[in-house]
């Protein structure tokens, strides 16, 4: 039986406490800091449905940032739009992308599914690499910011603006926190551990994929719209595949199959490349050795592991939680 | 309530269903057996979808499943057991049951509400739980359960789906005496207006839980009939039974 | 100027140029693929190396055969200590953690060559007998390109021999096709799978020596070709010769065709044939092994 307070949402209250807390006390770029974190986790969480949900390993998540991205810098300044239906129209859009790819890549399995997301997310990256009109490889500058005058906030202020995106952030992980403890997530827990006894039980398995694939795809153009406010940039290289492999380890780092740990792991990534590439230029190396380790001696993730380790001890289970 | 007509399958040269056929009225139980590589596995998959075969019809209870997807054939009323185990590993027994029970209940599109809040399906579930003795290992993962724990659970899932003909491959196999009797009462305990086909080599079971028998050998039927009737079967005899003691 | 036969046999050529870099790089990665169940994401990497080995050798020796000679033996090395080190423990693991370790060294090889031998792009010059023209048709076209085309049919006669001809080709295809079977029989198939490994690392720094010539030699160049590697594994099927074959024609050609006839959707018509192909075929053009 869940409980109200399992340890994921203690944590990630713990987490939003903690970022509102930062957002208020650190200097201009740890804001900035702040809000790329945030939206970067709300990616890794879309990817973890896919991943640690549904047992879909896609190594082209990216593209689906990108056309969030791409939607927004397009519509809002080459076509005038206001930002809010924009980023409506972007998640829309992502969603519409990701079902059509969808419909082709969960017939797939294993290597296949990574091979065909990885390519599919390249295919995205070469036609915005090669068209002229939305930029090419020099992307498209000049995308503003949602304007939240209205509701106190004013977006140009980076803390402002990371206080924004924490919101946004708050807001998806409650819904995807809902969407997973309901009947619809069980379903993909049971297709992630054994697909064929879903379907000999009575389940159509790749339409429950492609719902899935649909609602990561949107989630994904949610967190590109808001990359791309807040970058106020979009290139190519937000969809390329490394981009998509980085996410992954993220999600890898954290611990699969749990919201947080995707959130935790994207903090972690990220801090730690930002960490090493301000001792080092040679930051990929470190961060490379760091993948392989995370990979080959902690396939639970740091916060996997972290909450295996909290639903064995006493004071965790004394406070009235059993393992959930 | 099952009809299967003319099923036919073949990879290559090498035929594995020969057109069989099969008809199982309303609370029939059926015993399905052969020696090793009789395809009464590969019959089993022809019925619910898993492999498609090359012609033939499968009826259940009125409904032409022929063309149909596996999902849709277990909607359509088929709940099959496997022969090794094909459970959910990593959740306990309750949530391997709970999760069945709730693709019976057809909730999968339901995704605003919290799974826990579904008192029904926790009870449905417990009530299976009970049905094939499993009431003390509930919140034990599967991966260890013991052997015969993990086949009672297997015949769970297929169970939880209510379905209309419920398919057992191999309950019993591997199991100790002890819980092939288990096994056995369990099946012997089910509802009397269930039809039931099963895959068996113990012959104890067989004759203790159907009155009619199906002979396949080399992917084709070789008898159907009673008990008896198979039993004095001098083909059966000759083929299979020669040392069954039967 | 498109339907002038000189103009398509040049184009033909220069696709059959890359068709044959392909074929080098792909095919080794796609028996591994097939043999070992093993997806190596830094399968470009060694190509990278290749090319720098290459230069390296090079440099000391002012040869290019000798850079073609050893590099890459170099590089099989350098695949031989990664297999001890790392590959050898994934070989049973999920696709998953093939990909992101491999991806993990992609990293660490990207930064490896930066520092050894900085950001600059460089190449390695053609040897004397390659460096001119020839002339088809009235055209004027490099002969370093054909050189490589002879190099892509030799190495593909090469293999084909040895696969169907010796009886350590025998294994090996016994090997994709059933494992545990050729266990049984008392023959070493790791050691068989060893061996294609370090074939297919060999293969790879051949193909970046040879490629160095014409394409510059710089850090990221493996990420150009890993993508368009893969999708020749993919299309061709894993685990085979002929499929690596047809699946790198296919592929080099339609990218080369796809340049000139179509340059506004270029860039994405290999994508859209490997969809199309995988749509019809899930397990690619000719896989060693039936996919259920």
């Amino acid at each position: 039986m869940k409980k109200l307070f399992t340890l994921d949402r203690f944590v990630a209250l713990f987490l939003i406490a903690l970022s509102l807390l930062l957002s208020e006390s650190v200097e201009y770029y740890g804001q900035e800091l702040i809000a790329e974190i945030t939206i970067l986790a709300i990616f890794a969480m879309s990817l973890d449905l896919l991943v640690g949900y549904a047992g879909l390993v896609s190594l082209g998540h990216a593209a689906f940032l990108g056309i969030g991205s791409y939607a927004t810098g397009i519509l809002t300044v080459q076509y005038g739009w206001e930002m809010f239906p924009t980023m409506l129209i972007s998640i829309a859009l992502a969603g519409l992308v990701s079902a059509l790819v969808g419909i082709f890549v969960v017939r797939l399995e294993g290597i296949f599914f990574i091979m065909i997301t990885l390519a599919v997310s390249q295919m995205f990256h070469a036609y915005f690499l090669k068209n002229r009109e939305f930029g090419g490889d020099d992307g498209m500058p000049g995308i503003q910011r949602l304007d939240l005058e209205a509701f106190g906030l004013t977006v140009f202020d980076p803390a402002d603006f990371a206080k924004f995106t924490l919101i946004v952030a708050v807001l998806v992980y409650i819904g995807l926190d809902l969407l997973m403890s309901s009947p619809f997530g069980r379903y993909l827990i049971g297709i992630h551990q054994n697909e064929n006894r879903m379907r000999s039980l009575g389940v159509p398995v790749e339409q429950y994929k492609l719902a899935i694939f649909i609602i990561a795809g949107m989630v994904a153009g949610l967190s590109g719209s808001l990359q791309a406010q807040h970058t106020g940039f979009v290139s190519p290289d937000a969809m390329f595949w490394t981009v998509s492999g980085v996410v992954l380890i993220m999600v890898i780092a954290g611990g699969t199959g749990s919201l947080v740990g995707a959130v935790v792991g994207a903090v972690i990534v990220r801090l730690l490349s930002h960490q090493i590439s301000s001792l080092t230029e040679h930051w990929m190396l470190f961060m490379g050795l760091f993948f392989i380790a995370i990979v080959l001696f902690a396939s639970d993730g740091i916060y996997g592991t972290f909450a295996k380790y909290c639903r064995r001890s006493r004071w965790w289970k004394s406070a009235g939680n059993s393992s959930d | 309530m099952l009809k299967a007509e003319v099923l036919r399958k073949s990879y290559g040269s090498l035929l594995v269903a020969n057109d069989v056929s099969l008809q199982l009225e309303k609370g029939e139980r059926r015993a399905v057996i052969g020696p090793n590589g009789a395809g009464k596995t590969t019959f089993f998959n022809l019925l619910t979808g898993e492999i498609k075969a090359d012609s033939g019809r499968v009826i259940i209870d009125g409904m032409d499943v022929s063309g149909q997807s596996s999902d849709a054939r277990a909607r359509a009323g088929l709940g099959r057991s496997f022969q090794k185990n094909n459970l959910f590993t990593d959740l306990s027994v309750i949530d391997n049951l709970s999760t069945a029970s709730a693709v019976a209940a057809r909730l999968g599109k339901v995704f605003w509400k919290p799974f826990s809040a579904f008192r029904e399906i926790r009870e449905d579930a417990e009530n299976l739980a009970e049905m094939v003795n499993l009431t003390e290992v509930l919140d034990t993962p599967v991966r260890n359960l013991s052997y015969g724990h993990q086949r009672q659970l297997e015949v769970g899932l297929a169970l939880a789906t209510k379905p209309k003909v419920l398919m057992l491959d191999e309950p019993t196999s591997g199991m100790s005496p002890e819980e092939t009797k288990v096994m056995l009462d369990l099946i012997i305990s089910l509802p009397q207006s269930l039809t039931i086909l099963i895959i068996e080599h113990d012959m104890d079971v067989v004759f203790g839980v159907t009155e009619k028998i199906t002979v396949l050998d080399y992917g084709s039927v070789l008898i159907e009939g009673s008990v008896e009737e198979v039993r004095n079967s001098q083909v059966v005899r000759k083929r299979y039974l020669g040392d069954a003691k039967a | 100027m498109y339907s002038d036969p000189t103009f398509l046999v040049i184009q033909t050529l220069n696709g059959l140029q890359l068709a044959m870099l392909l074929f080098l790089l792909s095919v080794g990665l796609s028996v591994v693929f097939g043999l070992m169940n093993i997806v190596n994401l830094a399968h470009g990497t060694l190509y990278m190396f290749g090319a720098y080995f290459g230069i390296w050798v090079y440099n000391l020796t002012e040869s290019f055969w000798a850079a073609l000679a050893l590099a890459p033996l170099g590089v099989m090395l350098l695949g031989m200590f990664f297999y001890e080190i790392l590959i050898k423990k994934l070989r049973n693991a999920p696709p998953l953690q093939q990909v992101l370790v491999t991806f993990g060294l992609i990293f660490v090889g990207l930064d490896a060559v930066r520092m050894s031998w900085g950001n600059l792009a460089t190449s390695i010059p053609k040897p004397e007998i390659f460096s001119g023209s020839v002339l088809i048709f009235g055209e004027i076209y490099p002969s370093y390109r054909l050189f490589i085309i002879g190099l892509g049919i030799l190495v593909m006669l090469v293999l084909y021999f040895c696969l169907e001809r010796t009886r350590v080709g025998s294994i090996i295809r016994a090997g994709v096709d059933d494992r545990e079977m050729v266990s049984c029989l008392g023959i070493n198939v790791d050691l068989a799978f060893f061996g294609v490994f370090c074939i297919g690392c060999y293969l790879a720094g051949l193909s970046g020596v040879v490629a160095g010539a014409v394409f510059p030699v710089e850090p990221g160049m493996d990420m150009s070709v890993l993508i368009l590697t893969l999708i020749v594994v993919v299309v061709g099927g894993l685990g085979s010769l002929k499929g690596a074959v047809v699946g790198s024609l296919m592929i080099g050609l339609a990218e080369t065709y796809g340049q000139v006839f179509i340059p506004e959707y270029a860039s994405v018509t290999i994508y859209a044939l490997m969809a199309i192909i995988l749509l019809k075929r899930p397990g690619g053009l000719f896989p060693a092994r039936a996919v259920q």
